[in-house]
């Protein structure tokens, strides 16, 4: 409309120029002040639950299998953005499966998810990072949290270093990675960096610090792999989502990060490797990112594989996986595989993200409204911890190894519903 | 008679109704507003009594350690909107006077450009972000900052080495985003002048750029004050687009050129993932000292405004 109408006011103004108009002009366009704002990309699927019919198997709201089909419910999660793409895929291909059910996820950070889930007003929560000491005694009493691993991403340095071919990659340390996050190390050709990479001529440029602005679980793992590997990263900085950096530009998002680091010749940020793999396997755009050394000594390039290896070496070394009700504080597998040396082939970067769910479900405190609503929760959270693996490979997600997978289904099968096991059977 | 009896009726029923809506939708403003401004007090009571006045100039923000301050978050939001008015403004005006003054003559023109600057305030601010990170950002980079640096460098304003997000870039972006704000209102105003202050100027023999520099500016400049508070509200609030363009980091310096943040930038950025209590609490303290920023800039320009009118009333 708007289109036509200023295409109708060009012609005019083309026949008429030069024409000697004296109309007086009184103005009938009312000014608009009006700010449009989008603030925060919250994305939900409809809510809308699509099925009426009635179910024959009602009284039977135990899942088994993929062949028994579920009775009607509306389930709804809230997490990180991190999972967002598969979980994307989960939802759509869980429907295809369970037609009666309607799962909803709204990717608004994971702190939100966290906040979400305490306050019960969503079935399931979703983080990147563990609960906290102080977000475990902000749950309501009484109440018993579980958290199940879903998924896993590693975390890659990227950078932007004109004249470097692209299959030629960057060897970093997690040491020298701190001290240039610490504004230690400052150029890329200092004897730090070049001692790693004897063979590349690096550049004198100034090392332009990249780093997410927004609260991120791929800055949990990045910080928690610096924390570990460098002392003073430790004390001054720590490991956190939304940590104070003491250099460098933030960007917003995993796009922005990727945007600032492409706009900025000799530039180095961290980058979610599912995010990489997506921009090159969908759209083609590679960016290039450093391996990692890993404590056997091995120089790794992230790939999908060497992050399910550092999942199964995660779960079966350093400090034992937490099972059921046992609080996941502090508990990382960057930490576990930090000073395990058996595993040649492991990604040191890598982290878990989680569901988070009750273990009693009922309406007190967690709002749940009926048993087909607390089985379609945790039956959801199944199928993606067991079937839904598959589905990560295209999209750049690693696939639980089949101990994480194992764990998971001992920590689902401690969900109730006003006292009955709702996950039974294969 | 008994036909305008049941018409005065239903005339006096109709008006107490209205008079009850109309008065039900101003008390819900006040009540909004003050619920607000309650609500903000009561979610930032932690850190408020944590904290107490030094929140506002103390600069560490780091909530690994729970330590929190708001000072880089307060400078960048009043150096970028600054920025955008020095900017904005010259721009704003003159796209105002020629609206009103110059296109007089060809309606059509006049029309679709002020449709076309209304429009560009339609654009949601996430598309201005975007735009100003892939497009803006490198080109300014290259061809403004750069060469300023190279020359001017010596400046202290120019002196950090442009990455291309940095306060001045989010000036500019700030700066298209309130040119539609200030230019459709001054718009307005200067076409509400009245024309026989033209006429009289013109009678004298003034040319026209001294009837509109002498006649009609002062004439309407309470107005145009009243527009600039507009847009300045607006690029004090502005979230998104400043955003993606700030460089985030919670340096201060003087020199445009480098990284800041804004009160805005730091609760879109950090409100879904406070990792405590006194974080998620910090977090609305922002948000309350935001609202009384925008509560301040709008008490001070009712203030002007009257006193402007006022003196205009006593010079006529």
């Amino acid at each position: 409309m708007l289109i036509v109408v200023v295409v109708a006011a060009g012609a005019y103004i083309a026949l008429s120029s030069g024409g000697t108009t004296t109309t007086t002009v009184v103005s009938t366009v009312t000014s608009t002040s009006t700010s449009t704002q989008v603030s925060t990309s919250i994305s939900t699927s409809t809510s809308t639950s699509t099925s009426t019919q009635t179910s024959t198997q009602t009284s039977v709201s135990t899942y088994t299998s993929t062949s028994s089909l579920l009775p009607s419910a509306t389930v709804s999660g809230a997490g990180g953005t991190l999972v967002f793409p598969l979980m994307s895929t989960w939802l759509y291909a869980f429907n295809q499966l369970q037609p009666n059910v309607q799962v909803n996820y709204a990717s608004v950070g994971s702190g939100a998810g966290i906040t979400d889930i305490t306050k019960g007003t969503v079935n399931f929560g979703e983080s990147d990072a563990p609960l906290t000491t102080a977000q475990y005694s902000a749950l309501p009493s009484g109440s018993t949290l579980l958290t199940v691993p879903i998924s896993a991403s590693g975390v890659v340095p990227a950078y932007n270093i004109p004249g470097l071919p692209a299959t030629t990659h960057l060897n970093f340390t997690g040491d020298v990675l701190a001290k240039i996050f610490l504004g230690q190390i400052t150029t890329w050709n200092d004897p730090a960096i070049a001692a790693l990479n004897p063979k590349i001529s690096l550049p004198s440029n100034a090392i332009i610090v990249i780093h997410r602005s927004d609260g991120s679980g791929t800055m949990y793992a990045y910080t928690n792999f610096l924390s570990d590997s460098n002392a003073q990263w430790k004390s001054q900085v720590g490991t956190s989502t939304t940590p104070n950096w003491p250099v460098g530009t933030g960007c917003k998002g995993n796009e922005g990060v990727a945007g600032c680091i492409e706009n900025n010749q000799y530039s180095l940020g961290p980058l979610e490797i599912a995010y990489v793999l997506q921009n090159a396997n969908l759209i083609g755009v590679s960016i290039n990112y450093g391996a990692v050394q890993n404590h056997a000594g091995n120089f790794i390039l992230a790939s999908l594989s060497d992050i399910t290896l550092a999942m199964q070496a995660g779960v079966t070394h350093g400090a034992q996986v937490p099972q059921g009700s046992t609080p996941w504080t502090g508990w990382s597998i960057i930490n576990n595989i930090y000073n395990d040396s058996t595993d040649t082939g492991i990604y040191p970067i890598t982290t878990f993200t989680y569901a988070l769910v009750y273990q009693s479900l009922s309406a007190s405190y967690t709002g749940f409204t009926s048993q087909a609503q607390a089985t379609a929760t945790v039956s959801f959270i199944w199928y993606c911890v067991n079937q839904g693996q598959s589905a990560g490979a295209n999209i750049g997600y690693a696939a639980l190894p089949a101990n994480v997978v194992a764990s998971d289904k001992t920590t689902l099968s401690q969900v109730t519903y006003n006292g009955a096991t709702l996950l039974t059977g294969s | 008679m008994s036909s305008s009896k049941r018409i005065r009726r239903r005339g006096i029923g109709g008006d107490q109704i209205l008079k009850g809506l109309v008065a039900a939708a101003a008390i819900l403003i006040v009540v909004l507003l003050v619920a607000l401004a309650v609500e903000l007090i009561n979610g930032a009571s932690l850190s408020l009594t944590t904290f107490g006045l030094p929140f506002l100039y103390s600069t560490t923000w780091d909530p690994y350690h729970d330590v929190f301050g708001a000072l880089p978050f307060i400078y960048g939001t009043l150096v970028t909107s600054a920025l955008a008015l020095l900017i904005g403004l010259p721009v704003s005006l003159g796209v105002a006077i020629f609206l009103s003054e110059k296109a007089k003559g060809y309606r059509l023109a006049g029309y679709v450009l002020g449709t076309l600057v209304e429009l560009l305030a339609a654009v949601p601010s996430v598309i201005f972000g975007l735009w100003g990170l892939f497009v803006l950002s490198p080109n300014l980079k290259t061809y403004v900052e750069a060469p300023l640096h190279k020359y001017l460098g010596f400046l202290p304003i120019f002196s950090a080495n442009p990455i291309g997000l940095d306060y001045f870039i989010a000036g500019i972006i700030l700066a298209i985003m309130i040119i539609p704000t200030v230019s459709a209102v001054s718009r307005d105003v200067l076409n509400a002048v009245p024309n026989s202050q033209r006429e009289a100027m013109y009678s004298l023999g003034a040319t026209q750029w001294e009837v509109i520099r002498k006649s009609v500016l002062p004439y309407a400049r309470s107005g145009i004050f009243g527009a600039t508070i507009l847009g300045l509200g607006r690029a004090v609030g502005e979230t998104m687009a400043v955003t993606f363009v700030i460089g985030n980091s919670t340096a201060i310096s003087s020199s445009l050129f480098a990284q800041g943040y804004t009160l805005s930038a730091l609760i879109v950025n950090q409100v879904g993932e406070s990792t405590s209590p006194l974080n998620a609490s910090a977090i609305v303290e922002i948000a309350l000292i935001l609202f009384g920023l925008a509560l301040v800039i709008n008490v001070f320009a009712r203030l002007f405004v009257v006193r402007l009118t006022r003196g205009a009333r006593f010079r006529a």
